[in-house]
């Protein structure tokens, strides 16, 4: 199972030049987390539009290229030319980037996508608000579970959207039950603790 | 004895030039060493810099060779990732430096200590909202170092000041990357 996904966003309002022209920016992710920190930038030289076979490696934090082109690739363009042209881009690049990557999440997306890592687990669409409240059920109480597998859910959630969750569960169970075993039910209930910090900052 | 990492992507200069026989030089070795040029370095990654950034993690390591490659490493063309051994007795020539250290001292008073990594560590990780204010908030000196202080966290980063010789450098692992095998975070 292909568990690791590219998300393309295109790059053709990146001004260029004669020489380089900014294609799209490839930033590597693993379904159900954060995107990685470096991404690569697909380009095309001297007015050619086919992409070029290498692409210029980013650090998205940072906001800069890692990597430039051979001197072979150069052509009549001077290094210095080049610096100036990636440098300029990196600064648009990266305004692309976090812009695509600001918008909302598909929170229940995500949690549909992390949920086909636990086949027993199924959302429940009845009972859940969401974004704000997110409630899962076991589908086959018969099946292997372990309380562990609701805070995995919890922290990939939370580091895919950046949003922190209160953890509930729940169930029936007899009085020799493990219950951290057994239970059938759990919810997600988002909180924003910018909201109830008490020293008004 | 420190052990140390540095990733080296494909196509990228470290890529190309095999440490094991050369050992690690800086681009611009002969400029003089100053805190504002390591938080540059840091900040900016200054291609012409005085310094040589490793790393304690090989996680970090493995991040910055595979994904500062031009391509995927595959079979047959993977990327580097060296192994480097500082005796405590440090090489004659060879300084290290601990940017935190560096980049603390130079902080105004109230700010040290404002990194908190155990609540900080999911921002850390990933893609932070950025201020629509830009103009506002530090200084751009104190964000400046801010934000280097940020990053040498992120990569575990640890700087060198003159010349890694060969002989430091003990391995040279090669890593492939298959787009099922990216590690969990």
């Amino acid at each position: 199972m292909n568990r690791f996904e590219v998300r393309n966003i295109d790059l053709n309002k990146v001004p260029g030049s004669d020489f380089i022209e900014f294609l799209r920016i490839e930033i590597p992710q693993r379904k159900g987390y954060a995107p990685a920190r470096f991404a690569r930038v697909r380009y095309a030289l001297n007015g050619d539009s086919n992409e070029q076979e290498n692409g210029l490696p980013m650090d998205l934090g940072k906001g800069i290229f890692t990597a430039t082109l051979e001197d072979e690739e150069l052509g009549e363009i001077s290094r210095e030319e080049l610096e100036q042209t990636l440098q300029k881009a990196a600064v648009e690049i990266i305004k692309i980037v976090r812009k695509e990557l600001g918008k909302e999440p598909d929170i229940l997306g995500i949690l549909k996508s992390i949920l086909k890592d636990y086949a027993y687990l199924k959302y429940d669409e009845l009972y859940s608000k969401p974004p704000d409240v997110l409630k899962c059920r076991v589908i086959n109480v018969e099946s292997s579970r372990q309380v562990e597998d609701i805070f995995d859910i919890a922290n990939r959630l939370r580091n895919a959207t950046s949003e922190n969750y209160i953890v509930a569960y729940g169930g029936s169970s007899n009085d020799d039950a493990n219950f951290d075993k057994v239970w059938t039910r759990f919810s997600l209930r988002k909180v924003d603790f910018r909201d109830t910090k008490s020293n008004g900052a | 004895m420190a052990t140390f990492y540095k990733g080296a992507g494909i196509g990228t200069h470290w890529h190309t030039r095999d440490s094991r026989r050369v050992g690690f030089t800086a681009r611009s070795p002969a400029t003089h060493p100053e805190t504002e040029v390591l938080i540059n370095h840091i900040a900016a990654s200054t291609v012409n810099s005085l310094y040589i950034s490793l790393t304690r993690s090989y996680a970090v390591a493995w991040h910055y060779a595979v994904f500062s490659s031009k391509r995927d490493p595959g079979p047959g063309k993977p990327a580097y990732i060296y192994e480097i051994e500082i005796d405590d007795v440090l090489p004659h020539g060879l300084n290290l430096l601990d940017p935190a250290k560096e980049i603390v001292h130079i902080l105004p008073q109230p700010l040290r200590g404002v990194v908190n990594l155990d609540y900080m560590e999911d921002l850390l990780g990933g893609q932070t909202p950025q201020a629509p204010n830009v103009g506002g908030g530090f200084s751009p000196g104190v964000e400046l170092q801010l934000i280097a202080l940020t990053f040498a966290q992120r990569d575990a980063e640890v700087l060198v000041y003159g010349y890694i010789p060969p002989f430091c450098v003990k391995h040279r692992f090669e890593v492939e990357f298959s787009r099922l095998d990216l590690p969990l975070s």
